[in-house]
């Protein structure tokens, strides 16, 4: 009952009226961008990385974690209003939302959502609560080698899952670790691709790449889009609260949601993409109203939007437990535990009990007072549906290169984020997935680290990685993730040609 | 305003607000392959200035571990491979002109493949705009002062995705950009140049 007490001290750090007005500000922040198109959590906590600098870290990481979750809730909103989804992981909610808010309940699409968000993001966070403090035990026990191995897991369960292409995905991936490269090496000190440039000694500061890649290269990609014209904002019509029957089918898709999205964002694979998905094609299978979906069915909306918000909060055990970020926003707040001088991972829970538990108890807390902001006060976040394309993307540009700025008031940043801001329109115009390159960032340098210092152990001797149990483990789950869905992909294609030629 | 959309990449001002019609067709199987191609150019290139870069990397005779030129290697070989990998695939692509499309898995109750439809053509002129209006950011913010420069950003962005209220656009912009500009180095002690600003608050 150890963790128990752990939690206990966590909700009284969480509980105090300074660190309640951080996770206020934080769910209140990040519901704005999880509904605004165009910016979303991973941006907004990349712009605050300068304000937060020197600051209480228990503090920004309640506001950080609260933006995080905020952005899941917002982003359903959006989603069902607008059927554009600001995110991956909320295509499916879009889908079944959208008909259902064209269909007059609207509202209830709201609700289930924001409740199901809640249910199931509560479920995850006690998830989260148990299932740290034993990984961290396993964690104890790796050495370089486990860990290198462990992302090398985590760099190709990303680039195989997340988004369409294996070979985009490596590729963005890799450019990300290119990136990285960029400075002085930590080991022997040798400057490396700095161009001649003593601004590029220090590297290139994940803050330029990710807002670079997300609001730059997003303004530049909407700016091309013009032509397409502004998606139509579908008003809620009927009441906002679900009638019996609906509450019926929504309550067993949120419980279904939340069990499938939680383990499967726990692990190094990561995204909150791929539970969506299954939660959605595991509704229709046991729906008793199957001939509704396609037209607006609430276990549509219920089960992935559970699923969704689940794997969010499992994204945060390897974040916390091995310092392993599986998403964008797992990745920059991976970058802010760097700012402060602190490295997640078993270590983490050791020294800074307080941060941890504080930050975990917070995100309970977070959930209710989000449940709240997006169920009575819908309406008024709604609103922000409103703002016209040329002010947003005007204020968003503005906040970018503000931010970027203030980083270390230089002007190669702002040179750097516009170069990078136009790498990622060429990303989003050749489908290129961004979030593999902002991973790649991060953990590429850890990953050289961790590699050299292995066989620096090994004296040179690369059996290190296949000889040691956890480590060979690893490799293969590595493999087998890597080739696994390409050779799914084959079977499919064969069968898809045998059947198109059948007929 | 039927004579602008006819142009839709010439020199003409951007729509009113977005409300062109789509142009179908601009975006021929010819278009999608040159595009992957070039994408495909371009990780080769970069791959290739990474490993010449590898080798420029100075090594010490007498560091005996793995050195900081192991992981630039690893990283351009990878890249080399995804883009030899992305050359393969527009190449496959390019000889299909018709029949690629067709055997795309049609719209069913499935949940959808993210980007598998045909884009829509890219409307340079706002891109040109945007960028060209960050480029000014960075030429205008320590001479001009942050109010000023982000102000014309502002205007700027907005003009490019279509809006014609100048006066409107300018305001908000200045408001913005002095709101945030007052919030950020009196609250949160963060330093922006003030340009004329900075003797007018003083």
């Amino acid at each position: 009952m150890d963790t128990l007490k752990l939690l206990w001290d966590g909700f009284a750090v969480a509980f105090s009226l300074k660190n309640m007005l951080w996770a206020l500000a934080g769910v209140t922040l990040g519901t704005m961008v999880g509904i605004l198109p165009g910016i979303g959590p991973a941006l907004t906590v990349a712009l605050l990385l300068p304000v937060t600098f020197g600051r209480d870290p228990v503090g920004s990481f309640i506001m950080f974690a609260g933006i995080y979750y905020g952005g899941m809730y917002g982003g359903s909103t959006t989603a069902i209003l607008l059927n554009t989804p600001g995110e991956s992981a909320s295509i499916i909610t879009a889908l079944e939302g959208n008909l259902m808010a064209r269909r007059g309940r609207g509202g209830a699409a709201l609700a289930t959502a924001a409740i199901g968000s809640f249910v199931a993001g509560t479920l995850a966070t006690a998830g989260l609560t148990f299932l740290a403090p034993a990984l961290v035990r396993v964690a104890l026990r790796f050495g370089p080698a486990e860990y290198f191995a462990l992302m090398v897991l985590a760099f190709t369960t990303v680039t195989s899952l997340l988004g369409g292409s294996l070979v985009k995905g490596l590729t963005s991936l890799l450019f990300g670790m290119a990136l990285g490269l960029v400075g002085i090496d930590l080991q022997t000190g040798q400057a490396r691709y700095t161009l001649g440039m003593l601004e590029m000694l220090d590297g290139i500061d994940v803050v330029i790449v990710a807002v670079g890649l997300f609001a730059v290269g997003e303004a530049l990609y909407a700016a091309s889009q013009l032509a397409r014209g502004a998606p139509e904002v579908v008003a809620v019509r009927g009441s906002i609260w679900m009638n019996r029957e609906e509450w019926r089918r929504s309550w067993p898709a949120w419980i279904r949601g939340g069990l499938l999205g939680f383990p499967l964002g726990a692990l190094p694979a990561g995204g909150a993409e791929i539970p969506t998905f299954l939660s959605y094609s595991l509704e229709r299978r046991l729906s008793r109203h199957r001939d509704e979906f396609g037209r607006g069915a609430i276990e549509g909306v219920a089960g992935p939007e559970a699923a969704n918000n689940a794997a969010a909060a499992g994204v945060l055990v390897p974040l916390l437990t091995l310092g392993i970020p599986t998403s964008a926003t797992a990745a920059i707040m991976l970058a802010a535990f760097q700012q402060f001088g602190l490295q997640p991972g078993p270590l983490l829970f050791q020294n800074n009990p307080e941060l941890v538990w504080g930050m975990i108890a917070s995100l309970y807390l977070g959930n209710a007072m989000l449940l709240v902001l997006n169920l009575p006060l819908v309406g008024l976040w709604v609103r922000l549906l409103t703002v016209p394309q040329p002010l947003l993307y005007g204020g968003i540009l503005v906040f970018a290169t503000l931010g970027v700025y203030s980083l270390s008031n230089s002007l190669v940043d702002l040179m750097t984020l516009l170069v990078i801001g136009l790498v990622g329109f060429a990303m989003r115009r050749m489908d290129v997935p961004v979030a593999p390159a902002v991973i790649g960032l991060i953990l590429g340098p850890l990953a050289e680290q961790q590699l050299r210092r292995a066989l620096a152990i090994s004296q040179g001797d690369f059996t290190v990685f296949f000889t040691r149990p956890i480590s060979a483990t690893l490799l293969a789950l590595a493999l087998i993730a890597l080739a696994g869905p390409a050779l799914a992909r084959i079977v499919a294609a064969r069968r898809r040609k045998s059947r198109v030629a059948a007929m | 305003m039927p004579e602008q959309r006819s142009n839709p990449g010439g020199p003409s001002l951007p729509p009113q607000e977005g409300r062109r019609a789509p142009d179908a067709g601009r975006d021929s199987r010819g278009v999608l392959f040159t595009g992957d191609l070039l994408l495909a150019l371009g990780v080769l290139g970069l791959a290739a200035f990474l490993f010449a870069g590898a080798l420029n990397i100075r090594v010490s005779p007498s560091y005996a571990h793995i050195g900081p030129r192991f992981f630039p290697f690893l990283v351009s070989g990878g890249l080399g491979a995804c883009g030899l990998a992305l050359l393969a695939q527009a190449a496959r692509r390019a000889p299909a002109k018709s029949g690629s499309l067709e055997e795309r898995p049609a719209a069913s109750g499935k949940p959808p493949v993210v980007g598998d439809a045909p884009k829509p053509a890219v409307y340079w002129p706002s891109v040109a705009i945007v960028a060209a209006a960050l480029a000014g950011q960075f030429l205008l913010m320590e001479r001009a002062g942050f109010v000023v420069a982000s102000a014309l950003l502002f205007w700027a962005v907005a003009f490019a995705f279509g809006s014609r209220r100048y006066g409107r656009d300018i305001l908000v912009g200045i408001g913005l950009a002095f709101v945030v500009y007052v919030v950020f180095t009196r609250l949160l002690g963060l330093h922006l140049p003030g340009g004329m600003l900075t003797t007018m608050l003083r």
